[in-house]
């Protein structure tokens, strides 16, 4: 729990500068990344309330920790995000189920074709 | 709408796209400018709950905003009643609607929007700095930002933060309420503890407080 | 778009947050410059240094401090700090009586204009329930062992309000300048789960 455990962290006693700078991870994987800009962005568009996608993270960090003992691993913060903003797109009917599956296997076919291709 | 299955979100669910015509995407401008130029009174999201339940799940998601806003704009006394008919009266004579371009105040507008607002000052409050309080206990149906630990609770208010939409009623929230920063014991909280006593601190609004 | 070439729950993950992405883009919603210039803010542009210099700045300046009291979101204002998820701001500062320490136990809210986004601990769930009810044991796994007539304010940010603690000022920086002294004070020093660094430290 302390800052040492973070990866990416150089040192939590450091003084503070940009993440960038520090060497800093502020994401552990570049979706994580492209998951929060997609709901900040919204935001910014007025597309939707931030304050509607925040219920849905409130509402789905609490769904995992009701199916999961405190000190169970596994606790991915922007996999709850990735969810909370699924079940936000989904129900303000901004996105519907099957044309967001369609893109998934387009993407999987298309990465995985990349991948066969640098090999 | 809690307990109205069956009707999914506002925006028609599996609808393709944000909105069908022009029209609707400029009501959805026109209500965002009414708040931003505070030429309305009350929240649109209440309002539009104002609706004749018929009328409102009739009508479309657009429908409600135009409807919400006009109510808004009626409340404040920024338009009279018979303005929008005659308006539209002489709309279908012909008339056209008038411009007027102001691009400053567009990039003014545009910059206001990526801004959050801060709490509203608190207009009227039930309970004042040093009220004893009790964290009602609730067994919410949905969503509710009334953290579980503190339920059944007795605290002292300490500060009025100001006025927030109260978030637990979805989808579009509830009505402005007051939120206080309220102030537990530790020991009423979780109960005597090796570790002495702390003060936990936590910013609650109304609906979830009752007289201690 | 990055390609995540492992195999394992990134992938999936990534491919979901993709898809979403596309969906959007698509629609005309949004535009992959937008988020880019997002992702990019919150890697770069914000982070705990703005934070450091509104503590150094009330740390120096009497008549600041006293406007950070009185309001804190006009005072860090001043600084040109402020605006989404900082919109209402309260400085808590920490004294040799008072240790101020913030979480937010239902999801993760945190002031980004002042300290960009949180540390993984800070989102945890072991942090968000441990602090309320044991924080003495907490600050302990954080290097800080309070006095014992230290009372601790553990503050739950459950509404838009967001806060900022103020550390309190290390000895032996009488006469260091502003920026030097922002260079003492450290992310975790902000959020109540460390100390300003002294300075030679």
């Amino acid at each position: 729990m302390s800052g040492t455990t973070d990866p990416g962290v150089a040192d939590p006693a450091a003084p503070a500068a940009p993440p960038r700078s520090n060497g800093e991870l502020v994401f552990e994987e570049p979706w994580e990344s492209r998951a929060f800009g997609v709901a900040v962005a919204l935001h910014d568009a007025r597309v939707v309330d931030f304050e509607t996608f925040r219920a849905h993270l409130i509402d789905e960090i609490a769904a995992w920790e009701a199916e999961h003992r405190p000190s169970a691993a596994g606790y991915r913060y922007y996999e709850r995000w990735l969810a909370a903003l699924e079940r936000t797109l989904l129900e303000a009917g901004l996105v519907d189920a099957p044309r967001v599956e369609a893109a998934r296997t387009a993407l999987e076919h298309e990465w995985s074709h990349d991948h066969d291709h640098d090999h | 709408m809690g307990g109205m299955h069956g009707f999914g979100g506002v925006l028609t669910p599996g609808s393709d796209r944000v909105a069908e015509h022009p029209w609707e995407l400029r009501v959805f401008a026109l209500s965002t400018l009414v708040g931003i130029h505070g030429i309305g009174a009350g929240s649109g999201r209440a309002i539009r709950e104002e609706m004749a339940p018929a009328d409102y799940l009739a009508a479309g998601y657009y429908d409600r905003w135009l409807w919400s806003t006009e109510r808004r704009l009626l409340r404040r006394g920024t338009i009279v009643d018979d303005d929008v008919d005659n308006w539209v009266a002489r709309l279908r004579a012909g008339e056209r609607v008038p411009g007027r371009e102001d691009p400053e105040a567009a990039r003014r507008v545009v910059g206001a929007t990526l801004e959050a607002s801060p709490l509203r000052p608190a207009e009227s409050a039930r309970f004042a700095p040093s009220d004893r309080v009790r964290v009602r206990r609730m067994r919410p149906a949905g969503h509710t930002r009334c953290p579980r630990y503190v339920r059944g609770v007795t605290g002292i208010v300490e500060t009025l933060r100001g006025m927030d939409v109260f978030p637990d009623i979805g989808p579009y929230g509830g009505p402005d309420e007051a939120v206080y920063a309220v102030a537990f014991d530790s020991d009423d909280v979780f109960g005597p503890s090796t570790e002495g006593r702390w003060t936990i601190v936590l910013d609650l609004f109304e609906s979830y407080l009752e007289p201690a | 778009m990055t390609r995540d070439h492992r195999h394992g729950p990134d992938d999936e993950l990534a491919l979901r947050a993709a898809a979403l992405e596309a969906v959007l883009v698509e629609k005309g919603l949004l535009s992959t410059d937008q988020i880019d210039a997002i992702v990019e803010r919150y890697e770069r542009d914000l982070g705990p240094q703005n934070g450091a210099r509104v503590v150094a700045r009330a740390w120096v300046d009497p008549a600041y401090r006293d406007r950070l009291r009185a309001d804190a979101t006009a005072a860090i204002g001043e600084l040109g700090f402020g605006g989404f998820e900082g919109a209402t701001m309260v400085a808590l500062e920490n004294t040799p009586d008072v240790h101020n320490v913030v979480v937010c136990t239902l999801c993760s809210c945190y002031p980004w204009p002042v300290l960009g986004l949180p540390p993984t601990w800070y989102k945890s769930p072991a942090y968000r329930a441990r602090v309320v009810a044991e924080p003495r044991s907490v600050l302990r796994e954080f290097g800080i062992e309070l006095p014992a007539e230290a009372r601790i304010r553990v503050w739950d940010s459950t509404s838009e309000v967001r806060y900022l603690v103020v550390p309190q000022r290390p000895a032996g920086t009488e006469g260091m300048g502003e920026e030097a002294l922002a260079g003492l004070v450290t992310r975790d020093s902000m959020i109540g789960t460390g100390l300003a660094r002294s300075p030679g430290a």
